[in-house]
């Protein structure tokens, strides 16, 4: 008997591990992180929402800095030919502007993947929010959460497509074909339609303002003018919906000010240098000329008055905005002293700014003061590179101008191209 | 009942923790052991009953003992291995007639059938005649208990390490490897002490994971990691970290036996999921029983940069009136008096004590090394202790136990750009005047001073292993083991003072540290069944399971700024980073059976499959399944052998094999993850990490290989063998495209790559005489690896390095190539044209192709080795090893003449007329950015001469009371023969465990004398 004992044993202990799931188990364990298997459940509807404004707020504030550059409102103050490439409007399809992320310096400010990232997880949510039920959701609360987070995430998703659209040449969604902004925006008001139900219904009006401003901007892009301006006049005087910050945390960082003053990769482009309101400073554009030079040849950083700190939010929508919309839709309908008002009630956001005075202008001239009105009151708040491809302004440089910084002259780049990550790997798009 | 059963019987429960999982593993591991306990108690149970077996094995050339010859008593559990006097001793031998078998790497076997007689003491001295083919040499292959080798149809090199290390005075088990098994390539990422190796088998067929084969000791799987060290806190010089250390080197080579490695997956079925890039068993000595045998060994040498000064470059400026002023860090330093790199020592003492009585056998050893470099932030201190305990309670059961633990304290020096060797390349006295010209104006003192890159590591190795005979016809084996490596590694820079504190950014000081630590459980069960199916024809059956999980964690931690010199820790700093945390967990399950047939043993045929399931497969994918083949044929032992007895070839076997086994997908590679990050308002929030591939599978290796063993006239022996892999379902990352809502990439199963090549070891007994014996042993091995496919992944190539292109090698260098260029009259390059694709003119560089300058894998590597005896007493041993075929990226000498440390400083930006243009034209700034740099991609061929010693055994009337004593004086790395224009071919910062081969400022391997004292009591 006790010549058997041992590989009696031996078996036996081989039958109690084949038993033990602790030692054989094959699921793979990562404190670290979460699978999708486990995130996914109606008791995460919170976690994943704060997911989806995480990921929105980092990837506005990269691209407020990125079509900053492009367009006009920065330069690029760090010895680098792919940041030069942003000022000098001559981007190459495989840099990093389209793979980059949110991690890292972002010393060239990422925009493709953030911004899918982005719309990507906030359609996901939107799409398993709506598969679950209020209860499953919030079984013990009395307030319709589940509508408040579908009125959020769909809020997120839209102007997750409204950047797209607005810095994007053209773009994708989930593998689909290669799509034009105008169905880009589209695809936004979708997201906003979705949400003002949702924030009405949740009695949520901080979503609700924001998804209704988001519309107007979407419907605005679509020139449909007279629908944005019966969205943006909902807004309230008070309304300003800033992009949440944290002084340590770099993804929610004031990305402006990391770019800018913090790490001296870019600098306020002299347009937005001293710039006046009639004798005075103008009190939207104030900057300040830090004496300090950046890396690349005579380059000296200046920075924007409005953000003096890595914790200062960046305005997502606000009601001046709407106003402008609204303004904007008036002189296109040819009531130039309602869009007088309208933009009077924009300045009137803060104290002591002049009336616009609308007495003897055209109605080219007062949509021109418009543009203008757009430039000072929404810089480096991610607006400006949309305005000057719908508006179609006038390039500044012009193109072909020679690019002192970094060699060259500037292109004709007023977008961002489709990125070669995409063009390559997305099977429903030609190279 | 077994106690350790209760433990299991809870398993289930729900409140399983981590601490209750880990005390699991443990139990587990040591299931053998908790056996053990009982042991004695059944020790103390069995009657004596038999008889007592012993004897001496010596060398029939010598009459000197032979250790550590294994003897068995067949078809028993009942055995023993030699002392180092030969002696051995097997207590309750059942009496009656009994065959023993004495084998040993290097003789022939041999039986003797004695007689048994109950409570009697048998003396049975046997001789060892030395065989050059070892066709009944016994070798671990996965089943229970080891085989025959001619039994089994795949190349098995064996390495006899206590031979190899007394010849080559090897300091750890990579240098040890080197050069003694064809088609096993060992690298070294730096000379420096305490650098770990990578070894790469047959060649490279991985692109995404490793290249390197899985390792156990002692029958435990143990960790193989390179390429550790601390992790630097960004910032300040950007982290001058050390990522040399390598884990394998934490077993000192004194406490093994013998090596095996398996090559691929024609012989690696058995092992799985992770084998397709071979293995290596590791055993550790054994006790032979008998009254206890000491033995003392004390080694002491010196460690130096051999003719530096010779090998170093001298750099070139031009001071303000125009002349060329040369500067040579080296002989700068040693006009000052003060020697750049000193010469550094060796030592080491170790002791052990073997023996054993009745059922009970040891071996106990203890070693202390200490090793300074070349450097003083360079040194070694290493406490290893081992012990190993073999207890025979029946004849029918054997019980071994292994235990090995070392503490090891290492001072690794720097990396990277803050480096006493940095500095002598790329500075010049006219550049960086404070600091005696020292590149960045870090003079040495204040690398060698400020930066100290520091790991502690603690290591446990442990298993147990039962064999049980229980009746004829059938034997199984359980063994469990664990290995654990923890380690603190702190990458400091210390607080600076003045001057350095003006030359430094942020000289306050910064400190990272890493907390690491990996535990490895190894579970495995075999059985075999052995049936006479005929008088001629016996089958055996295997079957058998093994489990293998391993567990990383690893947090990192770290601050800036000291208050002051002295103060060297975390929480002495001002300003704390955000810590990381990591844990990994995987699991690989496997069950095999296997059918072996042999016929009148001689002629084997074995077939067998094995399913395995691993934690990173995707969850779409169930079990995968390698099946293998092989035959093997002694063809001189059949009837119709033409040379029968004629002594022209006594011995030839004919072996082929056909098998497949996987190297599994990274971990978590195949989840679909997420990552915490902060949300709005500082709440919890989540972002999409990877996108993962729930199809993913393992890489598989499919290889065949063919060979035979021979020897002519019992003076030659040849062991050939031609192999040929295809390694298909590559693992590659392909990028994401965004608009599916994640960066990155996913790794997807696409390419193929395949390998081809022979091995050839031969081993001639030159000279054998009463007084003189002279071995001469050779090896050679080619290997070629090239990508099939890449699964339309696109391979454009823009820019100069390394890449992946279907049709050229792994990781193979692509450049533009200047193939002409005319001179203006400074002699500088102008016009330069660049090699078109093949059957084009050259055209102008800017619109040149890049083009595949080489591999950086060695196409052809080998050794040569001599052993002279004399007199018995004295024996002389040299050993010249090379590899060529492969490229090297010389980043030093780019940096150099590229000026890109601001100012030329190669004496071709002075002297240009005195280089060729086509080199002169790849010597100015902007080549490197037109991607013009094929000079720099330059061939490593290399032969050395390695290994030099000379043994002489003491007459015992040298030292009254000894047993037995040597003295050896070895040497290491004498000299080597190169085209390469760097300072050594062999280093790279790579190592070959990556695809990385470029050598930048990496110190060479060192040289070394050596002489080491043995003696036995």
């Amino acid at each position: 008997m006790r010549k058997l004992s041992i590989g009696t044993a031996g078996l036996a202990l081989t039958l109690a591990l084949g038993a033990c799931d602790e030692i054989t188990t094959l699921q793979q364990e990562n404190p670290g992180q979460l699978s999708a298997t486990t995130l996914f459940v109606p008791g995460n509807a919170q976690l994943l929402v704060n997911g989806v404004i995480a990921d929105f707020e980092c990837a506005f504030a990269r691209y407020v800095v990125g079509s900053g550059l492009l367009a006009d409102e920065l330069i690029t103050a760090i010895a680098n030919t792919d940041n030069y490439d942003y000022e000098r409007r001559t981007i190459q399809t495989n840099r990093a502007y389209g793979t980059g992320g949110c991690g890292g310096t972002n010393q060239q400010p990422s925009i493709y993947t953030t911004l899918s990232t982005a719309r990507g997880v906030a359609d996901t949510t939107l799409a398993r929010l709506e598969e679950w039920t209020d209860a499953e959701v919030n079984p013990n609360a009395t307030t319709p959460l589940r509508q408040r987070l579908i009125g959020q995430t769909a809020t997120y998703a839209g102007f997750s497509l409204i950047l797209l659209g607005e810095g994007m040449c053209s773009a994708a969604i989930n593998l689909g074909p290669e799509i034009q902004p105008a169905e880009l925006f589209n695809e936004a008001k979708l997201r906003f339609d979705k949400a003002i139900t949702a924030a009405t219904t949740a009695n949520d009006a901080a979503t609700l303002n924001l998804a209704l401003v988001g519309r107007a901007r979407a419907l605005q892009n679509l020139n449909q003018l007279a629908a944005a301006a019966v969205d943006a006049a909902r807004v309230p005087a008070t309304f300003i919906a800033n992009m949440t910050t944290d002084a340590v945390n770099a993804r929610r960082q004031n990305f402006v000010f990391v770019h800018t003053q913090q790490n001296r990769h870019s600098s306020v482009d002299p347009s937005f240098r001293n710039v006046l309101l009639g004798t005075t400073p103008d009190p939207r554009v104030l900057t300040t000329n830090r004496n300090v030079p950046g890396t690349a040849p005579n380059t000296i950083i200046w920075t924007a008055d409005k953000y003096p700190a890595l914790t200062t939010g960046i305005p997502i929508a606000k009601y001046a905005e709407a106003q402008l919309i609204i303004a904007e839709a008036r002189v296109a309908a040819g009531d130039l002293t309602g869009a007088a008002a309208a933009i009077n009630a924009a300045r009137n956001t803060r104290p002591g700014m002049p009336a616009y005075d609308v007495t003897g202008k055209t109605a080219a001239q007062v949509r021109a003061d418009i543009i203008e009105e757009r430039r000072r009151e929404l810089f480096l708040e991610g607006h400006r590179l949309g305005d000057i491809r719908r508006y179609q302004l006038p390039l500044n440089p012009a193109p072909g101008t020679p690019y002192a910084t970094g060699g060259g002259t500037y292109g004709t780049q007023n977008c961002f191209p489709l990125p070669d990550v995409e063009r390559i790997n997305n099977p429903n798009i030609g190279s | 009942m077994i106690p350790t059963l209760s433990l299991f019987a809870r398993c289930r429960s729900p409140w399983a923790t981590r601490a209750r999982r880990t005390a699991l593993l443990f139990a587990a591991s040591v299931f053998p052991a908790l056996s053990l306990s009982a042991a004695p108690a059944l020790v103390r149970q069995q009657p004596t009953q038999g008889g007592t077996l012993v004897g001496r094995v010596t060398d029939a050339r010598t009459a000197q003992g032979v250790q550590s010859v294994t003897i068995e008593v067949e078809g028993t559990r009942l055995g023993a291995i030699t002392d180092t006097e030969g002696r051995y001793r097997i207590v309750n031998v059942p009496a009656g007639s009994r065959t023993l078998v004495a084998r040993r790497l290097g003789f022939s076997a041999v039986r003797r059938t004695i007689t048994v007689n109950a409570g009697q003491e048998s003396t049975v001295d046997l001789a060892l005649e030395p065989s050059v083919v070892a066709l009944d040499q016994v070798v671990v292959t996965g089943t229970a208990g080891a085989e025959q080798r001619r039994s089994i149809g795949n190349a098995v090199a064996s390495i006899d390490a206590s031979d190899a290390l007394q010849k080559s005075a090897a300091p750890d088990i990579g240098t040890l490897l080197n050069a003694r098994a064809p088609g096993v390539v060992i690298s070294q990422p730096s000379g420096r002490l305490g650098a770990g190796p990578s070894i790469q088998i047959r060649g490279r067929s991985s692109i995404g994971l490793g290249n390197s084969p899985i390792i156990y000791i002692d029958g435990v799987r143990v960790t193989n990691s390179t390429g550790t060290g601390p992790s630097a806190v960004p910032g300040g010089l950007a982290g001058q970290n050390s990522s040399i250390a390598g884990r394998l080197n934490d077993i000192i080579p004194e406490d093994i036996e013998s090596i095996e490695v398996i090559k691929g997956p024609a012989a690696s079925t058995l092992y799985g999921s992770e084998a397709s890039a071979g293995v290596i068993q590791i055993l550790t000595k054994r006790g032979g029983g008998g009254s206890p045998q000491f033995a003392l060994q004390l080694q002491g040498g010196s460690i130096f940069f051999r003719d530096a000064e010779g090998r170093m470059p001298t750099n070139y400026m031009r001071n303000t009136s125009g002349t060329v002023v040369p500067w040579n860090a080296i002989t700068q330093e040693k006009d000052r008096g003060d020697p750049l790199f000193e010469t550094g020592y060796t030592s080491l003492v170790n002791a052990s004590v073997s023996g054993g009585q009745n059922a009970v056998r040891y071996y106990v050893s203890a070693a202390y090394e200490s090793d300074q470099g070349v450097e003083p932030n360079n040194a070694l201190r290493q406490l290893s202790l081992h012990g190993n305990i073999d207890v025979t309670p029946t004849p029918t059961v054997d019980i071994a136990t292994s235990l090995n633990y070392v503490s090891l304290r290492n001072h690794l020096g720097v990396d990277n750009g803050a480096s006493a060797m940095f500095g002598a390349l790329f500075g010049h006295a006219l550049a960086f005047p404070n600091g005696r010209g020292f590149g960045l104006n870090f003079a040495p003192e204040v690398t060698q001073q400020l930066w100290d890159n520091y790991q502690a590591v603690s290591r446990f190795t442990a298993s147990s292993r039962i064999e049980h005979t229980p009746v004829s016809w059938f034997r199984h084996r359980l063994m469990g083991g664990v290995d654990y490596a923890g380690d603190d590694s702190r990458a400091l820079e210390r607080f600076a003072l003045a001057p350095w504190n003006t030359i430094i950014p942020n000289a306050t000081g910064r400190i990272g540290q890493t907390l690491r630590s990996t535990t490895g459980l190894t579970l495995d069960y075999t059985g075999t069944g052995t049936f006479n199916l005929t008088p001629t024809l016996v089958s055996a059956t295997s079957v058998g399971g093994n489990l293998f999980r391993n567990e990383q964690n690893a947090s990192f931690l770290g601050g800036i700024g000291f208050p002051g010199t002295g103060i060297e820790t975390v929480s002495g700093t001002a300003q704390s980073i955000t810590p990381s945390q990591q844990d990994v967990l995987t699991t690989t399950i496997g069950a095999f059976a296997q059918q072996k047939f042999s016929w009148r043993d001689r002629l084997f045929v074995t077939g067998a499959l094995r399913v395995d399931n691993n934690s990173a497969f995707g969850e779409d994918l169930k079990w995968v399944t390698y099946p293998k083949f092989d035959f093997s044929w002694v063809l001189s032992e059949e009837s119709f052998w033409p040379w029968k007895g004629s002594g022209v070839l006594p011995s030839f076997r004919l072996r082929g094999a056909y098998g497949q086994s996987g190297r599994a997908p990274q971990v978590f590679s195949a989840l679909r993850l997420y990552n915490p990050v902060q949300g709005p308002g500082g709440t919890n929030a989540v972002t999409p990490g990877s996108i993962g591939n729930p199809d993913l599978k393992p890489e598989r290796g499919k290889e065949i290989e063919v060979g035979f063993e021979a020897s002519l006239y019992d003076r030659l022996s040849v062991d050939f063998t031609y192999f040929n892999k295809k390694t298909e379902d590559l693992i590659l990352n392909q990028p994401v495209a965004p608009s599916v809502g994640f960066g990155g990439s996913r790794p997807v199963n696409l390419g193929r790559v395949d390998n081809h090549g022979i091995e050839l070891l031969a081993n001639f007994q030159a000279l054998t005489r009463a007084n003189w014996d002279w071995d001469i042993s050779a090896s050679i091995a080619t290997n070629k690896d090239e990508i099939k496919d890449l699964g339309g992944l696109p391979s454009v190539i823009t820019t100069f390095g390394q890449n992946h292109r279907v049709g050229h090698a792994i990781g193979a260098f692509y450049s533009k190539v200047v193939v002409s260029a005319d001179r203006d009259t400074a002699g500088r390059a102008i016009n330069v044209l660049c090699a078109d694709t093949a059957g084009r003119p050259p055209i102008a560089c800017a619109q040149a192709p890049l083009i595949d300058v080489g591999t950086p894998t060695p196409t052809l590597s080998g050794t040569v080795s001599n052993t002279l005896t004399l007199w018995k007493n004295l024996r002389l041993y040299a050993l010249v090893d090379f590899k060529r075929g492969h490229r090297i990226f010389n980043a030093t000498e780019l940096i150099r003449c590229m000026s890109q440390v601001g100012v030329p400083l190669c004496d071709i930006n002075y002297n240009p007329r005195n280089y060729p243009v086509t080199q002169v034209a790849q010597s100015v700034p902007s080549a490197l950015p037109q991607s013009i740099a094929d000079h720099y991609v330059q061939d490593a061929s290399f032969a050395k001469l390695r290994e030099v010693s000379a043994t002489y055994t003491l007459p015992r009337r040298f030292i009254p009371g000894t047993s037995g004593a040597s003295v050896t004086l070895a040497a290491r790395e004498l000299h080597t023969w190169s085209d390469y224009g760097g300072i050594d071919p062999e280093v790279s910062s790579g190592g070959t465990g990556i695809i990385t081969s470029q050598e930048q400022a990496i110190l060479p391997p060192l040289s070394r004398i050596i002489l080491t004292f043995n003696v036995r009591f």
